[in-house]
Protein backbone atom coordinates (compact mmCIF):
# COMPACT_ATOMS: atom_id res chain seq x y z
CA UNK A 1 0.00 0.00 0.00
CA UNK A 2 1.23 3.65 -0.87
CA UNK A 3 1.73 6.15 1.79
CA UNK A 4 -0.52 8.40 0.14
CA UNK A 5 -0.27 10.87 -2.74
CA UNK A 6 1.64 13.87 -1.53
CA UNK A 7 -0.02 17.08 -2.27
CA UNK A 8 2.52 19.60 -0.27
CA UNK A 9 5.83 19.44 0.08
CA UNK A 10 7.26 16.61 2.09
CA UNK A 11 5.74 13.41 1.98
CA UNK A 12 3.54 12.08 4.01
CA UNK A 13 4.51 8.97 7.00
CA UNK A 14 1.72 7.07 8.14
CA UNK A 15 1.81 5.28 11.49
CA UNK A 16 -0.51 3.21 13.13
CA UNK A 17 -0.84 3.17 17.28
CA UNK A 18 -3.68 0.52 17.05
CA UNK A 19 -5.70 -1.32 14.06
CA UNK A 20 -7.71 0.66 12.35
CA UNK A 21 -6.13 3.85 13.95
CA UNK A 22 -3.33 5.52 11.77
CA UNK A 23 -1.83 9.32 12.73
CA UNK A 24 -0.04 11.14 9.35
CA UNK A 25 2.57 13.42 9.49
CA UNK A 26 4.87 15.21 7.21
CA UNK A 27 8.48 16.40 8.55
CA UNK A 28 6.94 16.48 12.04
CA UNK A 29 3.98 18.08 11.44
CA UNK A 30 0.25 16.56 12.23
CA UNK A 31 -1.52 16.03 9.14
CA UNK A 32 -3.91 14.07 10.22
CA UNK A 33 -5.95 10.57 10.72
CA UNK A 34 -8.05 7.92 10.00
CA UNK A 35 -10.35 5.88 12.85
CA UNK A 36 -11.79 2.88 11.58
CA UNK A 37 -15.41 2.50 13.20
CA UNK A 38 -18.94 1.23 12.27
CA UNK A 39 -17.13 -0.75 9.14
CA UNK A 40 -15.88 2.77 7.58
CA UNK A 41 -12.45 4.08 7.60
CA UNK A 42 -13.21 7.96 9.01
CA UNK A 43 -10.60 10.59 7.86
CA UNK A 44 -9.90 13.90 9.98
CA UNK A 45 -7.68 17.07 8.89
CA UNK A 46 -5.09 18.61 11.08
CA UNK A 47 -7.80 20.40 13.04
CA UNK A 48 -9.48 16.91 13.79
CA UNK A 49 -12.54 17.79 11.39
CA UNK A 50 -13.93 15.07 9.71
CA UNK A 51 -13.31 15.26 5.83
CA UNK A 52 -14.82 12.18 4.67
CA UNK A 53 -15.91 8.16 5.77
CA UNK A 54 -14.45 5.67 3.56
CA UNK A 55 -14.98 2.32 2.67
CA UNK A 56 -11.54 1.65 2.20
CA UNK A 57 -8.05 2.57 4.30
CA UNK A 58 -6.51 4.02 0.78
CA UNK A 59 -9.35 6.29 0.29
CA UNK A 60 -9.54 7.69 3.88
CA UNK A 61 -5.48 7.95 3.04
CA UNK A 62 -5.56 10.20 -0.06
CA UNK A 63 -8.80 12.24 1.66
CA UNK A 64 -6.24 13.13 4.50
CA UNK A 65 -3.58 13.92 2.62
CA UNK A 66 -5.45 16.04 0.13
CA UNK A 67 -6.92 18.17 3.23
CA UNK A 68 -3.45 19.66 3.99
CA UNK A 69 -3.20 23.00 3.86
CA UNK A 70 -7.15 23.73 3.47
CA UNK A 71 -8.49 25.71 6.03
CA UNK A 72 -5.31 27.50 7.35
CA UNK A 73 -6.65 30.84 6.34
CA UNK A 74 -8.37 33.71 8.72
CA UNK B 1 10.19 19.38 32.23
CA UNK B 2 8.87 16.75 31.00
CA UNK B 3 9.62 12.68 30.76
CA UNK B 4 8.13 9.79 28.91
CA UNK B 5 9.37 6.23 29.93
CA UNK B 6 8.23 2.78 29.36
CA UNK B 7 8.40 -0.32 31.55
CA UNK B 8 7.11 -3.82 31.60
CA UNK B 9 4.81 -4.97 34.97
CA UNK B 10 6.01 -7.55 36.58
CA UNK B 11 2.92 -9.45 36.08
CA UNK B 12 -0.03 -9.54 34.60
CA UNK B 13 -2.52 -6.28 35.53
CA UNK B 14 -5.78 -7.03 35.63
CA UNK B 15 -8.50 -3.94 35.93
CA UNK B 16 -8.17 -4.13 39.30
CA UNK B 17 -4.75 -4.11 39.96
CA UNK B 18 -4.87 -1.18 37.46
CA UNK B 19 -7.27 0.68 39.17
CA UNK B 20 -4.98 0.37 42.50
CA UNK B 21 -1.86 1.83 40.68
CA UNK B 22 -3.84 4.56 38.86
CA UNK B 23 -5.40 5.65 42.48
CA UNK B 24 -1.84 5.97 43.92
CA UNK B 25 -0.18 7.48 41.29
CA UNK B 26 -3.29 9.96 40.88
CA UNK B 27 -2.79 10.59 44.66
CA UNK B 28 0.80 11.43 44.70
CA UNK B 29 0.89 13.16 41.64
CA UNK B 30 -1.83 15.69 42.59
CA UNK B 31 0.28 16.26 45.83
CA UNK B 32 3.70 16.95 43.71
CA UNK B 33 2.21 18.94 41.06
CA UNK B 34 2.61 16.27 38.20
CA UNK B 35 0.16 15.56 35.08
CA UNK B 36 0.62 12.91 32.51
CA UNK B 37 -0.98 10.24 31.14
CA UNK B 38 -0.58 6.16 30.87
CA UNK B 39 -1.18 3.64 28.56
CA UNK B 40 -0.85 0.22 29.09
CA UNK B 41 -0.55 -2.19 26.01
CA UNK B 42 0.64 -5.97 26.18
CA UNK B 43 2.46 -5.59 29.50
CA UNK B 44 3.75 -2.68 28.97
CA UNK B 45 3.85 0.52 30.63
CA UNK B 46 4.23 3.77 28.97
CA UNK B 47 4.37 6.82 31.08
CA UNK B 48 3.98 10.80 30.16
CA UNK B 49 4.95 12.73 33.25
CA UNK B 50 5.31 16.63 33.18
CA UNK B 51 5.75 18.49 36.22
CA UNK B 52 8.61 20.25 38.27
CA UNK B 53 12.21 18.76 37.69
CA UNK B 54 12.63 17.83 41.32
CA UNK B 55 9.43 15.52 41.47
CA UNK B 56 9.55 14.20 38.40
CA UNK B 57 12.81 13.09 39.35
CA UNK B 58 11.79 11.57 42.87
CA UNK B 59 9.00 10.47 41.09
CA UNK B 60 11.48 8.42 38.58
CA UNK B 61 13.38 6.80 41.04
CA UNK B 62 10.44 5.55 43.25
CA UNK B 63 8.68 3.57 39.78
CA UNK B 64 12.89 2.16 39.78
CA UNK B 65 12.21 0.93 43.33
CA UNK B 66 8.78 -0.32 42.96
CA UNK B 67 8.65 -3.99 42.21
CA UNK B 68 5.77 -3.67 40.10
CA UNK B 69 7.99 -2.27 37.15
CA UNK B 70 10.50 -3.83 34.83
CA UNK B 71 13.11 -2.65 32.68
CA UNK B 72 12.61 0.90 33.58
CA UNK B 73 13.37 2.54 30.51
CA UNK B 74 13.49 6.61 29.69
CA UNK B 75 12.80 7.36 26.68
CA UNK B 76 12.60 10.89 26.13
CA UNK B 77 12.65 14.23 28.89
CA UNK B 78 13.53 17.42 28.58
CA UNK B 79 12.25 21.32 29.30
CA UNK B 80 8.45 21.97 28.52
CA UNK B 81 7.37 25.21 27.85
CA UNK B 82 3.76 24.17 28.59
CA UNK B 83 1.69 20.90 30.20
CA UNK B 84 0.26 18.58 27.51
CA UNK B 85 -1.63 16.86 29.61
CA UNK B 86 -2.73 19.67 32.65
CA UNK B 87 -6.27 18.45 33.07
CA UNK B 88 -5.03 14.97 34.13
CA UNK B 89 -3.63 13.70 37.23
CA UNK B 90 -2.35 10.47 35.22
CA UNK B 91 -5.02 9.85 32.40
CA UNK B 92 -5.21 6.34 31.34
CA UNK B 93 -6.17 4.16 28.30
CA UNK B 94 -5.86 0.42 27.65
CA UNK B 95 -4.22 0.66 23.78
CA UNK B 96 -5.19 -2.69 22.22
CA UNK B 97 -2.69 -5.01 20.87
CA UNK B 98 -2.54 -5.08 17.03
CA UNK B 99 -3.83 -8.17 15.52
CA UNK B 100 -3.75 -7.50 11.87
CA UNK B 101 -0.18 -6.89 9.81
CA UNK B 102 0.78 -3.69 9.54
CA UNK B 103 -0.15 -2.42 5.88
CA UNK B 104 2.24 -1.84 3.52
CA UNK B 105 4.54 1.23 4.07
CA UNK B 106 3.50 2.36 7.35
CA UNK B 107 5.38 2.63 10.60
CA UNK B 108 4.41 1.05 14.19
CA UNK B 109 4.25 3.98 16.63
CA UNK B 110 5.09 1.37 19.20
CA UNK B 111 7.95 -0.30 17.53
CA UNK B 112 9.18 3.60 16.93
CA UNK B 113 8.59 4.40 20.68
CA UNK B 114 11.83 2.60 21.37
CA UNK B 115 13.49 2.09 18.44
CA UNK B 116 16.19 4.52 19.23
CA UNK B 117 16.03 6.55 16.72
CA UNK B 118 15.43 10.24 18.54
CA UNK B 119 12.83 11.75 15.44
CA UNK B 120 10.63 8.28 15.51
CA UNK B 121 10.49 8.32 19.09
CA UNK B 122 9.53 11.98 19.12
CA UNK B 123 7.05 11.43 16.57
CA UNK B 124 5.60 7.97 18.42
CA UNK B 125 5.53 10.07 21.28
CA UNK B 126 3.41 12.83 19.34
CA UNK B 127 1.12 10.11 18.00
CA UNK B 128 0.29 8.12 21.20
CA UNK B 129 -0.21 11.55 22.65
CA UNK B 130 -2.71 12.33 20.03
CA UNK B 131 -4.25 9.13 19.91
CA UNK B 132 -4.76 9.13 23.47
CA UNK B 133 -6.48 13.04 23.09
CA UNK B 134 -8.93 11.26 20.28
CA UNK B 135 -9.90 8.67 22.58
CA UNK B 136 -10.64 10.65 25.56
CA UNK B 137 -13.11 12.65 23.46
CA UNK B 138 -14.73 10.21 22.32
CA UNK B 139 -15.54 9.18 25.83
CA UNK B 140 -16.72 12.17 26.60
Amino acid sequence: MATGQDTDHSPALWSRVEDGFYVCTAAGAFVGYVDHRAGAHHAFDQFSRAVGAFATLTDAMVAVVGSRGEGVTS
Amino acid sequence: MSLVYSSTGSEEFDDERLDTLLAESRAANRENGVTGILLYRAGRFVQFLEGPASRIASLMRSIVADPRHRNVRVLLQGDAERRHFPEWTMGYKRVAEATGPLPEGFRSSFEDLEGGDPDGMLRAVRELSFWFRVRARDAD
